[in-house]
């Protein structure tokens, strides 16, 4: 019988991880609970602010080049969070093309790239250990991409992000049934958030949106999510302790997607 | 009494003993359901072995007088319930053509009303401790995708995972408000499975074959759902049906 003693130490101790979006919101409470559960953290934005290293997530050269410097700082890459996002809402007669362009470049082909990347350095990892009778170890990590209850449900007025989000929750799955299907134990999920408040969140509904407990009476859990809820999501499915979840969406959203709330 | 209080259902094998002995290193004192009470008493020395506590009460998932017998007693030695789990169940494979009416009937009333009585029990014990409770029902993937010669199984797990997610609306007008969410667990090597199948490596590799990443799914998977669901840290998460199922069924 194994102890029930917690053991000692943190939950990510050891692991190196990448977060994008991590300058602030759901990403920045990611890398501050990651960091504190031992993780060494990469993290990256569209700007670059403090130890946060610039990246556009749409650039397949700048994915190698963060993908290299989370290498060069920390020796190797265990965890992908893919977070970064841009919101976008409004009726679809005035929805411009180009806006649904920069949705869907930024969630699905960002995570795409995102993951392409990931997986290229996971399977590296794995073939230097490879042993010595020549038989290859399966790669192994965790990847998780940040999508939404918006791409589980329709949400008004959410059309590119909402699809985007759609895209990217499915396509994850698809990937986690290839990587798996070849050999790899290298897990992929996404993590759907409700309303969260974030500075991306700010920017459309302000602080007195935020404060009005009238806002969240219709959600089954009566208020809206912090950001470290979310990070608390990905912390589990990066853990050890989920090493068998793999091709799921898992959602923290207060009930939002079972409630008639649109 | 200070510590979080679980109540676990099915904790004398498998998935709820598992599940309670990772609620106990959580720190929850585990009230331990089970009709067989030597098996029982096994859990909980495993849990006071290892520095947690427990009680077994021994009990009739299925009798709505037991459920009520069972806890009111606990509202009122404990004062609180943090958790519930309803991980007691039973399952058989069968061609539809060969299931009879009684075999549906037995299935559905172990595997689903349970676990209404457990929630409804769960949900009344929360509401007058006040308690921000967290009740957690073990599905299954059998309740989202059809599995060949498990009719009757698919029927009663769908029914709990869709009955989760009203619970979890009602849930919600508590104060404070109680979470409920299903847990859909894959194939797990357990002796639900050895039981029906039998124990050997070639049970073992055709329950591992089915899914997408190659690994036997174990008790101790389900365990850490469990735990994560029972717990704070999913504070926001409620009506959702948590699949751990290594990718099967996915594709």
């Amino acid at each position: 019988m194994a102890t029930l003693a917690k053991e000692a130490s943190a939950t990510l101790a050891g692991k190196v991880a990448l977060i994008t979006g991590a300058a602030s919101g759901i990403g920045a409470a990611t890398k501050s609970l990651f960091e504190r559960e031992g993780a060494h953290v990469l993290g990256t934005d569209i700007r670059a602010s403090g130890d946060v290293f610039q990246h556009d997530v749409t650039h397949e050269a700048q994915w190698d080049a963060a993908v290299a410097e989370c290498v060069a700082r920390f020796g190797r890459l265990d965890i992908l969070v893919s977070n970064a996002g841009t919101a976008q809402a409004g009726p679809i007669v005035d929805l411009d093309l180009a806006v649904f362009r920069e949705q869907s470049r930024v969630h699905v082909e960002g995570a795409f790239l995102g993951i392409k990347a990931a997986v290229a350095q996971m399977r590296r990892q794995a073939q230097a250990c490879q042993t010595q009778d020549g038989q290859g170890t399966p790669a192994r990590g965790s990847i998780i991409t940040i999508a939404s209850v918006a791409g589980l449900k329709p949400i008004m007025q959410t059309t590119a992000y909402g699809t985007a989000k759609a895209a990217l929750i499915n396509m994850t799955k698809a990937i986690a049934i290839e990587v798996g299907r070849k050999g790899d134990l290298i897990r992929l999920n996404s993590i759907c958030p409700g309303g969260t408040k974030t500075a991306m969140t700010l920017a459309m509904f302000d602080e007195s949106y935020w404060a009005d407990k009238s806002n969240f009476a219709d959600m089954p859990l009566k208020d809206y999510c912090r950001t470290e809820d979310i990070a608390e999501a990905a912390l589990y499915l990066a853990s050890d302790a989920a090493e068998f979840i793999t091709a799921s969406a898992l959602t923290v959203d207060g009930g939002w997607l079972l409630s008639d709330r649109i | 009494m200070t510590r979080p209080v679980a109540l676990v259902t099915g904790a004398t094998s498998g998935i709820g003993r598992e599940g309670a002995l990772w609620l106990a290193r959580d720190g929850f004192h585990i009230v331990a359901a089970g009709r067989n009470a030597e098996r029982g008493a096994a859990t909980v020395s495993a849990i006071e072995a290892a520095g947690g506590t427990a009680e077994f009460v021994p009990f009739d998932i299925t009798a709505e007088a037991d459920w009520e017998r069972v806890t009111t007693d606990m509202a009122a030695r404990h004062k609180r319930l943090d958790a519930l789990v309803n991980s007691g169940g039973a399952f058989f494979s069968k061609p539809l053509p060969d299931t009879s009416l009684g075999e549906f009937r037995t299935l559905w009333e172990t595997d689903v009303e349970s676990v209404v009585l457990g929630t409804k029990y769960g949900l009344r014990t929360m509401g007058a401790t006040g308690s921000a409770g967290s009740i957690v029902n073990v599905s299954s993937l059998a309740g989202l995708i059809g599995l060949e010669d498990c009719a009757a199984y698919c029927a009663a797990k769908a029914a709990v995972t869709h009955f989760s997610k009203i619970a979890a609306v009602e849930g919600g007008t508590f104060d404070p408000p109680i979470r409920v969410n299903s847990l859909n667990p894959g194939v797990i090597y357990t002796e639900m499975i050895t039981g029906a199948y039998g124990d050997n490596d070639a049970i073992k590799a055709f329950v591992k074959d089915g899914n997408a990443i190659d690994m036997l799914g174990e008790a101790r998977h389900i365990a850490a759902a469990i735990a994560w669901l029972a717990g704070p840290r999913s504070r926001m998460v409620t009506g959702t049906a948590h699949v751990v199922v290594g990718g099967r069924g996915s594709d």
